[in-house]
């Protein structure tokens, strides 16, 4: 068993690495992850230095793409602001994939009324545009990166939850699960022996198509002015920061708003390649 | 196919109490006495209770749910309490304003959409299948109210074609809607193209080709309504994800709408207008998905006896 699972992810990333546009996407994530982590050695200049004198100036050999209105490098802040909507990305497909992998398992295996309570809070909490959950909570919790992850954990662990009732639901009418059962194998160890690996691979894509939806939640919630503080650095609240100077600083607003594409960009790109490979009833969706 | 549909209603009955059991606790159970953050840190602990009193926060909490269940039955949505007006009327003021705003988008992501989406399956493989899925995929990939910005930069500032902001005639529809619907159209392209490839692939297309039918009949004749049937239920899904959407776009455009005022109103936590606004929110999200589920059931026949 352990050793076709083993060879089962190696020929996964084998044909991963033949899917060009993944393997791009993929590259792109990777640089993006090494700027995070090395911002302060990386960034040209400290981007929290306020230089009122050269405010505002446009993209130039000296700041590639310009300075804001405090005369702090955009680049800089760029580079800072990697950090942030990885983690709020990362971070926050990982606790909805948790809630929702749990309630999905504990539906589709246990059936009866913890299915049906399951479920109609799956549709209430589907009922609720998420992003419009999120700023109640926003509203009760008051601004800040923290209560964003947080009201951006709670929506969204929907799709994991249907996915895994349903994928659970026709394992267990399976022979091999029945066959298991009959053999005496506790509920917990067929979860997560059985059942868990098979539907990894769909989690998997999921997970990483998912990771657009949090980080462009988090810059349009940053935006809004409900997300960061002024000294934490995110590229929706550097957009939301100079869109009053929108006429007179372009590079301010057009740059990060780039950087947001680019990173929504490369986990897409990889989430097609790896639904291509992992999930091939999914395939061209 | 009636009795489907009085499912279909049933159905949405619990789901619209969980609803209000959500929107409530979340307001009354997370960590944060509204009353403090209204008044801020400075205020004494009388004014607090003065204002908890005010608010009807210190009656037992099953009774301010039930309180505000009849309430809501009733279109009563309590006061504001910034100016002390009815929400409900005030908040249906602004409605028209948005649906305006969601139906032009709507038709924008729809008819960029669909044929692209079509011409995009019917050539799979050539440069247009190539340029339609680049096109998709990054519009799936733009944040909306950056968007927003960037039409707004390049057709209200640099070429001065369109108003930046307000709402009266049609040019001032143009921007918010395209923010607001690129995202749609992206994912309606994608849907519709993988959905008509795999009708095509399907015995019955291969026999109408076998017949001779002309390849023009097969597709828009025979495939195409089938691929549609799965994009009418995302353009459902999206009309109600659009209005999280209305929000932060209408926000961006000063569009006077009913997202932009409940934002405004969040920034000066006026909790009955944001509940409301929840509430009506998440209400017709249910209701556009209903009707998007009978729709379905009309057009497929076989979703109704499952």
């Amino acid at each position: 068993m352990r050793e076709q699972g083993r060879s089962f992810y190696k020929d996964v990333f084998r044909r991963l690495w033949k899917n060009p546009i993944a393997v791009f996407g993929l590259i792109i994530i990777f640089l993006l992850v090494l700027l995070a982590i090395f911002a302060p050695q990386i960034a040209p200049y400290d981007p929290y230095a306020i230089n009122l004198r050269r405010a505002h100036e446009s993209p130039s050999w000296d700041h590639p793409f310009g300075t804001d209105f405090f005369g702090r490098d955009v680049m800089s802040r760029m580079i800072y602001g990697a950090r942030v909507s990885l983690i709020m990305g990362i971070g926050v497909i990982s606790v909805r994939a948790f809630i929702g992998i749990t309630l999905g398992l504990l539906a589709g295996y246990y059936r009866g009324w913890v299915e049906t309570l399951i479920m109609r809070l799956t549709d209430a909490v589907i009922a609720f545009p998420g992003l419009i959950l999120a700023l109640a909570i926003m509203a009760v919790r008051g601004p800040g990166l923290f209560n964003v992850f947080l009201a951006l954990s709670i929506v969204g662990w929907t799709t994991f939850a249907r996915l895994v009732r349903g994928e659970v639901l026709s394992a267990r009418e399976q022979d091999y699960i029945v066959a298991i059962k009959a053999l005496g194998a506790k509920d917990l160890r067929i979860i997560t022996r059985h059942v868990l690996p098979n539907i990894l691979p769909a989690i998997i894509v999921y997970s990483t198509l998912g990771i657009a939806a949090p980080i462009i939640a988090e810059a349009g919630l940053s935006f809004l002015g409900l997300g960061a503080g002024a000294d934490e650095i995110t590229w929706g609240f550097m957009i939301s920061m100079a869109r009053g100077y929108i006429r007179y600083a372009w590079w301010s607003i057009t740059f990060p708003g780039l950087a947001i594409v680019v990173v929504v960009l490369a986990f897409n790109l990889l989430g097609d390649g790896l639904r291509d490979i992992l999930d091939p009833r999914m395939k061209d969706t | 196919m009636h009795f489907y549909i009085i499912r279909r209603l049933l159905q949405a009955i619990p789901v619209l109490l969980i609803v209000t059991i959500i929107v409530f606790s979340l307001l009354h159970f997370l960590p944060g006495c509204p009353a403090s953050s209204i008044l801020g840190e400075e205020a004494s602990s009388a004014d607090i209770q003065r204002l908890r009193e005010a608010m009807g926060l210190n009656r037992p909490v099953y009774i301010q749910y039930l309180d505000w269940v009849s309430g809501l039955i009733q279109g009563d949505f309590g006061t504001s309490l910034r100016d002390g007006r009815e929400v409900f009327p005030t908040l249906m003021r602004r409605l028209p304003a948005t649906i305006h705003l969601l139906i032009f988008s709507m038709i924008i992501s729809i008819s960029i959409g669909i044929p692209v989406g079509v011409l995009s399956a019917v050539k799979q493989n050539s440069p247009l299948d190539y340029f339609s899925r680049v096109f998709a995929l990054l519009g799936i990939s733009i944040p909306n109210f950056w968007l927003g910005l960037m039409l707004m930069l390049l057709f209200a500032y640099y070429l001065q074609w369109l108003p930046p902001s307000g709402r009266g005639t049609i040019a001032h529809l143009i921007m918010p809607s395209i923010a607001l619907g690129t995202s749609s159209a992206g994912l309606i392209t994608r849907l519709t193209r993988s959905s008509l490839l795999e009708v095509i692939r399907t015995d019955y297309i291969r026999t109408a080709r076998s017949k001779g039918l002309r390849e023009r009949k097969v597709i828009y004749g025979h495939a195409l309504k089938n691929a549609l049937l799965p994009v009418t239920t995302v353009i459902g899904l999206q009309m109600g994800y659009r209005l999280g959407g209305s929000i932060v776009t209408e926000a961006v455009f000063s569009y006077p709408g009913i997202g932009n005022f409940t934002y405004q109103r969040l920034l000066s936590r006026d909790m009955p207008v944001v509940m409301g606004n929840l509430f009506l929110f998440a209400s017709m999200f249910v209701v556009i998905n209903l009707i998007t589920d009978i729709t379905y059931g009309f057009l497929d026949p076989r979703i109704r006896y499952d």
